[in-house]
């Protein structure tokens, strides 16, 4: 008990006789202290979490609602900002670089995600596997590139894939393939943006993914050996099920992942060639700083919170029944 | 609470502390703030020549030096939050929609004043994307200038005479298939002809020596679909073989066209004045030459231009002028391009004088040219360019990025995917209207 609860009071003092001869006793809604009120003691913890809290709403949220609020306002970052209403949005809806810029990150997105999730988890189960030596040095390596810099990931990949004398090309002339041009040509520039960020993202999703997997009781794949079920289908009925919640996670993240990137882009190709890699993010950036549109820039920034917002929501709806069955 | 509130009044403390301390250190003068971008070696020249010399002849006048990465969004920033460099370092690139802004302070009241300076003594161009309104905005520093590298190796090897002022569009073709031929190259096997980048400023010099034009006299009508720019891209079609090159000369991996040409592995490269100190430095065994770009119906190159410009914001413009007016001295400049050699000086003074054939380089980071006939050989072009004015920065305007941005993509498609020339120019120039008609409403009325 802690040493400045409030003590009870004594016994006698509080039994009161009543007049049938009967005693009661009552507890005094007035602590029998010498003391004028109860010191409320507060959680420490509280403190740190406020300090935090205080340091995310300044930095995070402040700029999240100052983002909103200029996006209906015309400002360029040295004249007065003007009050436009909703003429941003007007502009966005009529121009052609939104829209475009958007269908090439739907595109990164449907193909980059599930590349990551298939190769994550096929890389996970391999992992996961009890013949597997050497689990901790693999994971190592998987991981390793997700903690390298993008930018310094893309200087190197713009080296392996230089047409000329990058590895890729040179291992592909020699089994007799000319390599194109990767990140000259419109047909493969996208592709290869997909193949940086898959493969700099991909030791986050295999960890996530192991954690997932030893979440799983093993009573169950005993279970389904008894039954006679092969490794395949030890997967299909028992593993894929109950790693929906974590396939559920990572999906979510990989496409807020897939509408934020930028250094890949702006290393590589610089949105080209002919916008065939214009990310709706590098679009703003452009807009932003080439230009010199800040409101606009914010009304695209608005865009995209709108759009990430309404494929998290449809993502959570289509996992939301598979997960809340494993309860 | 008290937590907070204590936090608060020594943040604020502190930040009084900080402005007492700054006053301190100025000891008294007036402190102004300059502003540049580049690589950090060329810092030396600021902080130990030009800083030092210019406090020693202004004693009242103290300069806080900083190097800015990013630098465009950075002047930007520091503008919104008012605190931008009272001198700022900038291109005509950017600068000039910034101008048309009001980041700028208009310099025509000193220009013209007794603390004034001669404006007949800068290249003419140099003054193009600095005026607006009737008013000026900046003093030129620098020009740099698109131009044509060639490997005298391979030159020779092919038994080609190297290109000079009275070369064409033929001429320029003809030795690019030669120099990629092995059956006329004297046997070397996979040179490239001519390398070039496919973006927008790739193609425009030549469609200014088709003679066209990117805008109209008030640089707010895009003027460039037209059958020069039809004519002129055709060209640059025909002499391309493939684009197994990556995008433009300014590729951020260090792997531009210029790679290839430093390593010998192409004949000729289109590119700007600034790489010349960067093959010498880094092309140890390579042998080349620099000439004016072939002509078509008349000689021509693109320029963009770097100057000192006064924030709009500044407290002390006196002061201010007073450090713009150093940089861009006769000295300054002939330093600047003896020691660094990326471009040449805006002034006649300085490109007349005979400094100017003396580079003397900045040690490890930009290689000295003391052969006269090495100088001849990569540099005499440069004042021949610039007296017959055979460069232009017509298409520099306020609206630029938004011209470059449509244009980028109608090369690229036409270059890339055979896109036809007619249908590309009609949807730049449409899309570029519409992004024009959207960025004035966010000009200063």
């Amino acid at each position: 008990m802690p040493v400045d609860a409030v003590p009870m009071p004594a016994p006698d003092a509080a039994v009161r006789v009543l007049p049938d001869g009967s005693s009661t006793s009552h507890t005094s809604h007035t602590p029998h202290t010498s003391h004028t009120s109860p010191r409320r003691r507060r959680s420490p913890a509280a403190d740190f979490v406020a300090a935090a809290l205080f340091l995310i709403f300044l930095f995070q949220v402040v700029p999240c609602l100052g983002g909103i609020a200029l996006s209906f306002f015309r400002y360029d970052g040295i004249n007065p900002a003007q009050w436009v209403g909703a003429d941003n949005y007007r502009r966005m809806a009529a121009d052609p670089t939104v829209g475009a810029s958007l269908s090439a990150t739907l595109k990164y997105a449907v193909t980059a995600v599930p590349l990551s999730l298939v190769a994550g988890l096929l890389i996970a189960l391999v992992l996961d596997e009890k013949w597997f030596r050497g689990k901790t040095l693999a994971r190592t390596i998987f991981f390793m590139p997700n903690v390298i810099s993008l930018v310094a990931v893309a200087f190197v990949w713009e080296w392996l894939l230089n047409p000329k004398f990058g590895i890729i090309n040179t291992l592909l002339k020699g089994v007799g393939v000319q390599g194109p041009a990767w990140l000259s040509d419109p047909h493969t520039a996208l592709l290869c943006i997909v193949l940086v960020q898959v493969w700099h993202g991909l030791g986050f999703s295999v960890i996530v993914y192991l954690a997932g997997l030893q979440g799983i009781p093993e009573v169950y794949y005993e279970a389904a050996r008894i039954d006679g079920a092969s490794r395949w289908q030890q997967v299909k009925a028992v593993t894929l099920p109950l790693l929906m919640p974590t396939i559920m996670f990572l999906s979510i993240m990989g496409f807020i992942g897939a509408f934020q990137v930028f250094q890949t882009v702006f290393m590589m190709t610089g949105g080209g060639p002919a916008d065939s890699t214009r990310l709706i993010v590098f679009y703003l950036w452009q807009v932003a700083f080439d230009r010199v549109e800040l409101g606009y820039a914010s009304a695209i920034a608005v865009l995209i919170f709108a759009a990430v917002m309404a494929l998290t929501l449809i993502q959570w709806r289509f996992f939301r029944d598979r997960v809340e069955a494993l309860t | 609470m008290r937590a907070l509130a204590a936090t608060i009044i020594a943040l604020v403390l502190l930040s009084g502390a900080n402005a007492l301390w700054q006053r301190q250190r100025a000891g008294g003068r007036v402190e102004i703030e300059m502003s540049v971008w580049g690589m950090p070696f060329e810092n030396a020249l600021y902080l130990k020549e030009y800083i030092p010399e210019f406090e020693r002849q202004n004693p009242g006048i103290k300069v806080r030096f900083h190097h800015l990465d990013n630098y465009a969004s950075r002047i930007l920033m520091l503008r919104a939050g008012g605190i931008a460099p009272d001198v700022m370092r900038q291109n005509v690139d950017f600068g000039a929609q910034l101008i048309r802004r009001g980041m700028n302070l208009p310099l025509d009241r000193f220009m013209d004043g007794p603390d004034g300076i001669d404006r007949g003594d800068f290249i003419p161009v140099t003054w193009e994307a600095l005026r607006s309104g009737g008013k000026t905005y900046g003093i030129p520093q620098d020009i740099n200038i698109r131009a044509l590298f060639y490997n005298k190796d391979l030159f020779d090897s092919a038994k080609i005479p190297y290109p000079d002022e009275r070369w064409t569009w033929k001429e320029l073709k003809d030795a690019a298939e030669r120099l990629a031929d092995p059956a006329r190259n004297g046997g070397k096997q996979g040179i490239v002809g001519l390398l070039a980048g496919f973006h927008c400023f790739d193609w425009l010099p030549f469609y200014y020596e088709a003679g066209g034009r990117v805008w109209d006299s008030g640089k707010s009508i895009p003027a460039f679909n037209n059958e020069k720019a039809v004519e002129s891209l055709l060209y640059l079609k025909s002499l391309s073989k493939d684009f197994l090159m990556s995008q433009s000369s300014s590729e951020r991996g260090g792997l531009g066209p210029y790679t290839f040409f430093q390593n010998g592995q192409a004949g000729m490269l289109i590119d700007g004045s600034w790489r010349t100190p960067q093959l010498k430095k880094d092309g140890k065994r390579l042998r080349f030459g620099v000439a004016p770009l072939p002509r078509d119906q008349k000689a021509m190159s693109i320029s963009t231009s770097c100057y000192w410009g006064i924030s709009a914001q500044t407290r002390h413009p006196a002061e201010a002028w007073k450090l713009a007016k150093f940089l861009s001295s006769r000295e300054a400049l002939i330093r600047y391009w003896q020691t660094l050699w990326v471009a040449p000086p805006a002034r006649w003074s300085s490109l007349r004088s005979s400094e100017f054939q003396h580079i003397t380089g900045a040690g490890r980071d930009s290689p000295a040219l003391p052969d006269p006939a090495e100088f001849r050989e990569k540099c005499a072009w440069i004042p021949s360019v610039l007296e017959h004015d055979w460069t232009t920065m017509e298409f520099v305007g306020p609206f630029t990025n938004q011209m470059r941005d449509k244009l980028d993509y109608a090369v690229s498609d036409v270059l890339l995917r055979n896109a036809d020339p007619h249908a590309a120019l009609t949807k730049a120039e449409r899309e570029t209207i519409q992004q024009i008609h959207e960025a004035e409403k966010t000009f200063a009325r």
